[in-house]
């Protein structure tokens, strides 16, 4: 078996066997290496600088942060926001749900914490309101994908660490597509309440709007402040994420009060889980990318690819339709960390830009996180909302191909993520 | 016995990891407060901060590995019933622990090459921060053995085992 046909069965055979995925990446890497003849000395000279970057930093900064104003109770006000501004609308809570989803996208770069935090609020009042729970369950998951789109994002930070793109960039590159999703999820939440006819809610004053949106102002101005400072030059992707802990610690302590050390320090523990489990990740996917790059690998998948075809739209779809089915199964990070530079080699040579291909495959990947048979926000909604996983998917259909075609708009249109940062003089 | 002991090395794994976060955090600030003020930033943040963050992710194993906590596909895991899915986890473990002691045997060496060199902007040699290395390869394997034996006894019992669980973006 010659040493690359090894790496890929070994790696694809541990990765389906339920091997954790660094794992099935350190393991296919020392076959490859043993059969290869080349010893193990190379691992873990790879595996440290995989691991050593000043941008990583952001990672368990804007985790943190997330976590924080979770603690600290932003949590509710952003409901109470949303449901203010939105609750009167037929189908308002499931509006109130995506905008909630939209707002926390700012502080937490992430969709899982952000499907577990919106959807322990929101599905519970959702079903008491009379919405069916798969349909509560299906909102949440969905609406949860802005999180890793709208800035910050830690996908966006590995596709950094990867190419050197410019973090900055790529977060308010995510800003535009990120709008249009909730918009596009917001409105079809809105066809099925019309067309199912799912209550809405009392309308309230303006001074109750005002005071709602008084409560979620810090949440608010958190990505304003954000994207203010990258944009600005204030400081780094890096500085940023610290900015946030601080922004955050002292929203939770002094302004809400909803904070304790003990939450503080629970926080902590779980950002020092959630970051080990991703440098891990980029540790041995650092070995692995060093595998193919130095087996020619991604321009083997560019040449194979640009042999089916040379025509650039057909290429973006072939490549979408890739990583859709990628998706299905993979985690959005180590499929970046795996497919990312073998695809841009691909995506430069018909054209593309690469900070548009890093929001188009983003964007892609995270729709795999609400579709079977492994989609992480999916089973998040569907633990909270108590339904099966078949009636749970079936509810998310119609928003899932929402997003598709929002992917393909982003796709072919590069001005939906290009336009932004030319503004900014990015 | 075993259980508390390595209860007791979780906790301390937990609370390094903890203060070096906090450490890291305040290093980074330095770095923004500093930038407005007319004075030079200092140099040193930014290698510093890598450096701390290494060490998190060092101590950080333990927990992640113990708890299950990195990224897996486990649409088989669950389709299994209780035995066959401790059975998988044993096989699971022990390539993990096949894994983490080639690394660390092999990181041995890596790590004595660099002690010859220095941080570029402190007075550290490089072997310090590169034993990161064999701190997350000795965590990971002493708490997959620890699993090891947690599953092991899953499968003699036929009780359910822990389901694997994912976190992702």
């Amino acid at each position: 078996m010659s040493p690359t046909v090894a790496l890929f069965a070994i790696f694809f055979v541990a990765l389906m066997a339920g091997v954790p995925v660094a794992i099935a990446l350190a393991l296919s890497s020392i076959c490859y290496l043993l059969i290869a003849d080349m010893g193990l000395a190379i691992m873990a000279n790879q595996f440290y600088s995989g691991m050593d970057s000043f941008v990583l930093l952001c990672i368990p900064g804007f985790l943190l942060a997330g976590g924080l104003m979770n603690g600290g109770g932003i949590t509710d006000r952003i409901v109470s926001f949303g449901n203010a501004w939105f609750g009167h609308i037929r189908g308002g809570l499931a509006m109130a749900n995506v905008s909630a989803s939209m707002i926390f996208a700012g502080i937490s770069g992430t969709a899982v914490s952000e499907a577990a935090s919106i959807g322990s609020v929101m599905i519970p009042a959702m079903k008491r309101s009379g919405y069916d729970a798969p349909f509560s369950g299906a909102v949440t998951a969905v609406a949860s994908t802005v999180g890793p789109i709208i800035p910050p994002s830690v996908p966006m930070i590995i596709v950094g660490t990867l190419t050197g793109l410019s973090v900055g960039k790529l977060f308010i590159a995510g800003a535009v597509p990120g709008l249009l999703m909730g918009l596009t999820m917001a409105t079809i939440a809105y066809v099925i309440a019309c067309k199912r006819g799912y209550p809405k809610g009392e309308k309230v004053s303006m001074r109750e709007r005002l005071r709602a949106t008084r409560g979620a102002i810090w949440a608010i101005l958190m990505p304003v402040l954000l994207i203010g400072g990258l944009v600005s030059g204030i400081f780094t992707p890096t500085e940023a994420s610290i900015f946030a802990v601080v922004f955050s610690l002292l929203v939770g302590f002094f302004v809400y009060k909803d904070l304790t050390i003990g939450k503080m320090l629970a926080c902590m523990a779980e950002t020092i889980s959630g970051t080990t489990g991703i440098l891990l990740l980029v540790g041995f996917a650092n070995v692995f990318a060093w595998i193919l790059t130095s087996e020619g690998i991604p321009q083997q998948i560019a040449a194979g690819l640009l042999s089916i075809t040379d025509n650039k739209y057909l290429l973006i779809l072939l490549i979408n339709l890739l990583l859709l089915l990628v998706g299905m199964f993979m985690e959005t990070i180590a499929a970046l960390l795996i497919l990312f530079t073998p695809l841009l080699a691909v995506a430069t040579q018909i054209g593309m830009d690469p900070i548009h291909f890093a929001v188009m495959m983003v964007i892609n990947l995270v729709i795999g996180l609400t579709t079977p048979p492994v989609g992480v926000c999916l089973f998040v909604a569907q633990g909270i909302a108590r339904v099966s996983l078949v009636e749970i998917a079936k509810a998310a259909a119609p928003f899932i191909i929402g997003n598709i075609v929002l992917l393909f708009f982003v796709a072919y249109i590069p001005g939906l993520s290009l336009w932004l940062p030319a503004l900014f003089g990015m | 016995m075993l259980s508390s002991f390595m209860r007791f090395i979780e906790r301390i794994n937990l609370i390094a990891a903890t203060l070096l976060l906090v450490v890291l955090i305040c290093v980074v600030l330095i770095q923004v407060v500093a930038r407005p003020l007319p004075i030079p930033s200092p140099p040193w943040t930014e290698e510093v901060a890598r450096f701390l963050m290494v060490y998190v992710v060092a101590f950080g194993c333990a927990m992640a590995t113990r708890h299950r906590e990195l990224v897996n596909v486990d649409i088989l895991v669950n389709l299994l019933p209780a035995r066959p899915r401790a059975a998988l986890h044993i096989v699971i473990d022990l390539i993990i622990l096949v894994c983490t002691v080639l690394l660390f045997v092999n990181a041995i060496e890596y790590v004595e090459h660099t002690a010859m060199r220095e941080a570029t902007t402190v007075p550290i040699q490089m072997s310090w921060i590169t034993t990161c290395v064999l701190v997350i390869m000795a965590n990971i394997a002493l708490f997959t053995l620890w699993n090891l034996v947690t599953d092991f006894v899953q499968l003699v019992r036929g009780t359910t085992a822990e389901p694997s669980q994912e976190n992702a973006a």
